[in-house]
């Protein structure tokens, strides 16, 4: 119990824990650089926060009724503290800004990927189209991937996130994602790969990932899509490159 | 009795907070970075330089 109210608890899993605070371990670089990003601008945060609530407690002190019974008639207006504090944060936010939009236009980037593989959420479940890879018949590998049932769950499984059919990458592998919904709007999001991206009906997203370990990455919809939004996650299991062959000739 | 003009309040302290309260921050900030940042990002490094090893060993 207290292991899971400590905010200092270190965590191993790509699933997300019973009272977790903080990310998952990353198995990307674009999650890596999100965290690092994250990190950056907690340290400032950190700062700024000690620094605010400092001398708002000194002024609560100090400038109390009982510390300073008759007000100073010129401290109502300060054009030069009020000029000092709404261009320092315009400058903090500014520096935050460059960093920030340097990550967003690195995580755009699709470069060269080894596989595409078409996402398509739907009313309550994902299905995956591995469109490189054709049958003689002309077919395309395709499956559903539904959440496993509580009722149904295996000893190691976990409940509301594993899913019948997973969603197989090979590591060290870029791979293409084309998102799409195929009603309303949906969101594939997989925190440890740094992935969220909306699946939005009639249009094409696009992104990119790169697993660099083997491992099963555990997401959820992450746009309210119905009665049953809550109950359709995502499950990613990034293989080895045998693994991943092996698993596509028995397709 | 004349009440002595009240002058130069703000800057007697504002020098003191602002000192205390940046300095304190400072070293807050320095202590989740040293403490909590780079320890996770150690521990990340590890992590492939095992995996790294591993597989120049030929194991999966």
């Amino acid at each position: 119990m207290l292991q899971n109210i400590s905010i200092f608890n270190t965590l191993f899993n790509d699933a997300p824990q019973p009272w977790q605070i903080g990310f998952q371990d990353s198995a990307s670089p674009a999650f890596t650089g999100i965290v690092e990003l994250h990190n950056i601008i907690f340290f400032y945060l950190i700062l700024i926060c000690v620094g605010v609530f400092w001398i708002l407690g000194s002024t609560m002190y100090y400038y109390s009724h009982n510390n300073s019974p008759i007000v100073h008639k010129y401290l109502n207006h300060g054009t030069l503290i009020e000029l000092i504090w709404t261009i320092t944060p315009a400058l903090i936010l500014t520096v935050i800004a460059f960093p920030s939009f340097r990550l967003l236009y690195l995580l755009d980037e699709v470069t060269s990927p080894t596989i595409t593989i078409k996402v398509v959420g739907h009313q309550w479940y994902w299905s995956y189209e591995y469109s490189d890879y054709v049958t003689e018949s002309g077919q395309s590998i395709e499956f559903d991937s539904y959440m496993i049932p509580e009722s149904d769950l295996e000893l190691g499984q976990f409940r509301l996130l594993d899913v019948d059919n997973k969603m197989i990458i090979p590591v060290d592998c870029h791979i293409r994602l084309i998102v799409t919904g195929a009603d309303v709007i949906h969101s594939f999001a997989v925190p440890s790969l740094g992935l969220k991206i909306d699946a939005t009906p009639g249009r094409l997203n696009q992104s990119s990932i790169l697993a660099e370990r083997t491992g099963t990455f555990y997401g959820q919809c992450s746009e309210i899509c119905g009665t049953w939004h809550g109950f359709m996650p995502i499950a990613v299991e990034a293989v080895s490159v045998q693994d991943y062959l092996a698993w596509v000739d028995s397709m | 009795m004349p009440i002595a003009p009240i002058t130069g309040r703000l800057r007697k302290r504002l020098w003191l907070d602002l000192s205390v309260g940046l300095g304190l921050g400072v070293t807050a900030a320095y202590a989740y970075w040293y403490g909590i940042h780079l320890k996770s990002v150690q521990r990340q490094e590890e992590f492939y330089l095992k995996l790294e090893r591993a597989r120049a060993q030929g194991q999966p």
